[in-house]
């Protein structure tokens, strides 16, 4: 078969994703007439559409082969991996935000939606820096788009300049940082990169790749929002709408993971020389350690003293980002449970948590506005027992208890940390249960608040009726659990990721 | 019948769980969830007698296995495996897997009965004072009997900790929506205080597993039974042992609660409601004092051996007496029971930490007689106080001239709890001293202070409570003397607690082969020490014993 089908097809995912958002931008305007009040049905094809594209990016996606390919772009079992994750948030983002967005926007918003899933898929599957780099693009720019579009207040405003213009310092930085790989190797191709890589003795390495690596790691730190990139989170979480919330809680982090594993997966050929991958390696690990260290404390105590719900779980997502790069700090020891699948592991549990938390706040609304603070959620239990029920039970898996997700997660990382026996991971295993102590006073607070205080006088906290929604957090909460009682198939697959 | 019993252990849990969230899901009426939940609890209990009565049938564990712990029954199914798509295939550890691993001895099958009774209890006297949200209250009572009943039957590390940590939420709910007034910090402070307790619990678990997946070629090592057979050849150096005992027996510490980590406690319990009050006393600190027996005697045996007596039995010595000179100074009713826990609790430990065969067998009838005599103590202290409002004893007074039965079984209970011989609390208190005489005699002396002083404010509180002039708090004569549910509540724990007393040799002989098998390892360490003492010194300090040996 010619190369060029054989690219054609082991991207049809994305290209099918690409294809039906350009669709949507198209013929969306076309559809309109100026003055007239949209209808609500048209609003909702869109994300029908949206739903039909992502169901038959799956259909591809299960199908797909996975073979290592030496091209631009692999259809290895990562990038497999990555695809149904951002495919699978996919989905549950459109159902979330079902009805959120003006109707006249609909088309757009679930076109942006739909290129940034194919950015994240095809982050996955990059296996050269130019195409690395398109695809983390490809994530980002529709991102502006999105967190503006479904509410155009002010405070959304500033929040989507904050992201944008922080955004693109990052990916400057990271463009930067590839350029300086790119002097330093003379390819762009991260086969031939990780190759030369393992061959060069560190002691003739140039010294320009230690700027290289401090300007990825940096530059993509910033969509993993670990610390000291985080300052742009909590001000945008806040600021934007929850349903964007949910999609800037991991979409970015899926994609920074992803291309952190793409690029950081040094591999010493030659047993015998101290070489450049080995030196490199070292190097990372240390900053890992110290941003992981970093984004745990740092996430959670800001946590605790928030009152604002989107600006807590923004502060709880740094945290987050801080257990996860536990997993690539922990070391390189080839162990049972290695780092990176412990971390790909949370990751999943993560998201599908998290997903269903944001979509929860998108569906509380106090009146007419949606809840905003913790003091927001007083009583819910008795006015709405069952969102109550859902939105502790997603809280205790971000906590990290049982019979939920999150407790496997935090297992995993801890065995991940204490099985590489050395110093540091040891210290980075036991700041990581304190750090999980810690967050859970600030979601025990949220619990307490709904189920041990009384529902205040006045406007009744209501969940709106949206069947989709249901449907979205209910696929968040059978996976969350799920992930507790029958971790192997996911294990199965992330454990073939070891470093 | 043997071939039902795994599916019968397994009913003990599964019984409570599906009938607490059915009873969370539908909207039946709230008449119908309190006979529910009764029918449960009963159903449990059944079954727990059920498995005793079969226990004996089962096939003895093989006489030459030399694990610490050996469960007559265990069966599992795999849970995850890490093994599974891993890069290295070949590698010893390719076989490390968490099992939902399921199992009993005497010790865990003594445990379940007493969760199951106390659970009866609970939803007996439940019956009239409750009337908010019922169905969720019911529900958490049963979630939290299934968690209880896991905890003790799993012989997985981990899914003994998963269902350690799972007793947290419905207790949290007990004492948050049903309890007194200051039952939100009193819920929020009991929740962070032990899960903080536990995650360090976690982080020492996993930190055992690993260590032992890379000095042994262990197959399954999260299993108790095989983890505690193969440290036992593979040792630990002595200052990981320590340092493990330490993060591990955190945990357990705050739940049982040990001298310095009790501060929670008597909030918790003043705030909780009867029932709540019950489980908590009865079982849930159990929990605490069955993971140090069940975890950390048979795993660390040299840190146990060589700190654990001095450090745990010191704190334990300090809590007999704190708590007993707490419980003297308390004016409420409730708050002087919760001290007293702590006081017995104090025995307890001490007990299981004279580390041979008198003392556990001893911390282990403490244990139980603890739950019988408390759980009675707090449901009749909660009849009281449905009837008078109170829990001063200073507006009580003169109970026994209007409630001569209740005032009758609280004076019994009280004889119980004090450890007068012929009653249970005497049994388990004298043996657990016994032990501690032989291993360490200064604490054994000191630590009888403590019978004393239960004398003193118990009786002193029947003087002024129950005896003496009327009080001034006026009671409400719409409620006269013990109810029938009430009477069935409390009746069946006063019959055991006077069984036990007379005669405790079956209960003992239930466990003896359990706490022979614990005892033996560490005789085995006393003759190492009187023979050579230079060589155990020696063999501790070598950091890799274990791996020596390979």
């Amino acid at each position: 078969m010619l190369p060029f089908v054989q690219n054609i097809q082991s991207q049809a995912p994305e290209i099918l994703l690409i294809g039906v958002a350009c669709l949507q931008f198209l013929i969306g305007p076309f559809l309109l007439t100026e003055g007239q009040p949209v209808s609500r049905r048209l609003g909702r094809t869109w994300a029908v559409i949206s739903l039909l594209a992502l169901f038959g990016a799956i259909v591809i996606w299960i199908q797909s082969p996975s073979s290592a390919s030496p091209g631009v772009v692999q259809s290895d079992s990562l990038a497999w991996f990555g695809r149904g994750v951002a495919i699978l948030a996919g989905i549950v983002l459109v159902l979330i935000n079902w009805d959120e967005v003006d109707d006249a926007l609909s088309a757009e918003f679930h076109g942006v939606l739909l290129l940034l899933i194919a950015g994240v898929s095809l982050t996955a599957a990059a296996n050269d820096l130019i195409v690395l780099f398109l695809a983390l693009e490809l994530v980002s720019i529709p991102t502006y788009v999105f967190l503006y579009l479904p509410r155009r207040a002010p405070a959304s405003a500033e929040a989507t300049t904050k992201y944008f213009f922080l955004s693109i310092v990052s990916s400057a930085i990271t463009l930067y940082g590839f350029s300086f790989l790119y002097g330093a190797v003379g390819s762009t191709h991260l086969g031939a990169i990780h190759a030369a890589l393992g061959h060069f003795p560190a002691a003739q390495s140039p010294s320009i790749l230690l700027i290289a690596a401090a300007c990825i790691v940096a530059g993509l730190s910033y969509r993993v929002t670990a610390v000291p990139f985080h300052f742009y989170a909590p001000d945008v979480f806040q600021g934007s709408h929850a349903g964007a919330g949910a999609m800037l809680s991991i979409i970015p982090k899926v994609a920074g993971f992803l291309a952190l594993y793409r690029i950081i997966h040094f591999d010493s050929v030659d047993p015998f020389v101290r070489t450049s991958a080995e030196s490199l390696r070292v190097w990372c690990e240390t900053v890992f350690w110290l941003m992981a260290v970093a984004s745990m404390i740092i996430g959670n105590v800001l946590a605790l003293l928030q009152r604002d719900l989107k600006r807590l779980l923004a502060y709880s997502s740094i945290a987050h980002a801080g257990y996860m790069l536990v997993g690539l700090a922990a070391g390189h020891q080839r162990t049972s449970v290695g780092g990176m699948p412990a971390l790909l592991f949370y990751l999943v549990s993560y998201g599908a948590t998290i997903l269903g938390v944001f979509g929860m706040l998108v569906l509380l609304k106090r009146g007419d506005r949606s809840v905003a603070t913790i003091d927001d959620l007083a009583g819910l239990s008795q006015t709405q027992p069952a969102a109550a029920a859902v939105l502790m039970l997603l809280l205790f898996s971000l906590t990290g208890l049982p019979p939920t997700g999150g407790f496997l997660g935090k297992l995993n990382l801890l065995m991940a940390a204490w099985s590489q026996q050395t110093t540091s991971a040891e210290i980075l295993a036991i700041v990581l249960a304190v750090n999980a102590a810690v967050a859970a006073a600030y979601y025990l607070r949220i619990v307490a608040v709904m189920y041990l205080r009384p529902a205040p006088a006045g406007v009744d906290v209501q969940a709106s009726e949206r069947l989709a929604a249901y449907v979205g957090i209910g696929l968040c909460v059978v996976v969350s659990v799920g992930l507790f009682f029958f971790p192997g198939p996911l294990w199965d697959v992330v454990a073939q990721f070891s470093t | 019948m043997i071939q039902a019993v795994p599916a019968i252990l397994v009913a003990t849990i599964v019984i409570p769980l599906v009938a607490g969230v059915l009873l969370l899901l539908a909207r039946w009426p709230a008449r119908f969830a309190r006979w529910l939940s009764l029918a449960a609890s009963v159903a449990t209990l059944a079954c727990g007698i059920a498995l005793t009565a079969s226990y004996d049938s089962l096939p003895a564990p093989p006489s030459q296995a030399q694990s610490p712990v050996q469960p007559r029954l265990r069966f599992g199914r795999e849970w995850l495996n890490y093994a599974r798509g891993n890069a290295v295939p070949n590698t010893h550890d390719a076989k490390i897997h968490l099992e939902f691993q399921l199992g009993m001895d005497g010790i865990s099958l003594s445990l379940i009965l007493l969760t199951s009774l106390l659970t009866c209890s609970a939803v007996l006297i439940s019956w009239s004072p409750i009337h908010d949200r019922e169905r969720e209250y019911y529900a958490a009572l049963l979630v939290l009997m299934g968690a209880l009943n896991g905890a003790f039957c799993a012989f997985d590390l981990v899914l003994f900790y998963v269902f350690f940590e799972f007793t947290l939420l419905p207790l949290f709910f007990l004492v948050g929506i049903w309890g007194g007034p200051q039952r939100r910090e009193a819920a929020v402070k009991f929740f962070l205080y032990t899960f903080a307790g536990s995650i360090v619990t976690l982080a020492g678990l996993a930190l055992l597993v690993m260590w032992a997946i890379q000095h042994s070629d262990i197959a399954y090592p999260f299993s108790i039974p095989e983890l505690a057979a193969v440290l036992e050849v593979h040792r630990m150096p002595l200052s990981l042992q320590i340092g493990l005992l330490l993060a591990i027996s955190l945990g357990f510490a705050i739940k049982v609660p040990l001298f310095p980590f009790h501060t929670w406690l008597p909030l918790a319990h003043v705030e909780a409601p009867t029932a709540g009050s019950v489980i908590l006393a009865g079982v849930l600190l159990k929990l605490g004092a069955y993971g140090f027996l069940r975890i950390c005697l048979p795993l660390f045996p040299d840190a146990c051996y060589s700190i654990g007596t001095p450090l745990i039995g010191l704190l334990a010595v300090i809590g007999v007496i704190y708590g007993a000179l707490c419980a003297y100074a308390q004016s409420d009713l409730k708050k002087l029971v919760a001290y007293s826990s702590i006081s017995h609790l104090g025995f307890c430990m001490l007990g299981m930490f004279a580390l041979n065969v008198e003392g556990i067998t001893g911390s282990f009838l403490q244990i139980i007689n603890h739950g019988l005599s408390t759980g009675a103590l707090f449901l009749l202290v909660g009849m009281v106080y449905e009837r008078y409002h109170t829990r001063e004893i200073a507006q009580l007074g003169g109970i026994a001239s209007k409630l001569p039965l209740i005032s009758a079984a609280m004076v019994f209970t009280c004889l119980a709890s004090m450890g007068l011989p012929g009653l249970n609390g005497f049994v388990g208190e004298f043996l657990s001293l016994v032990g501690m005489f032989k291993t360490n005699r200064p604490f054994a002396v000191v630590s009888t202070i403590g019978v004393i002083l239960a004398a003193l404010y118990l009786l002193s509180m029947l003087r002024r409570a129950f005896f003496g002039p009327v009080g001034p708090a006026p009671a409400h004569h719409d409620v006269g003397d013990i109810r029938r549910a009430e009477s069935w509540a409390v009746v069946p724990l006063l019959v055991l607690c006077l069984a036990i007393g007379i005669y405790p040799k079956p209960l003992i002989d239930f466990v003896k082969p359990d706490v022979q098998a614990l005892a033996r390892l560490y005789d085995a360490r006393r003759v190492e020490q009187n023979s050579q003492p230079v060589a155990l010194s020696q063999s501790a300090a070598a950091p890799t014993t274990g791996e020596v040996r390979r």
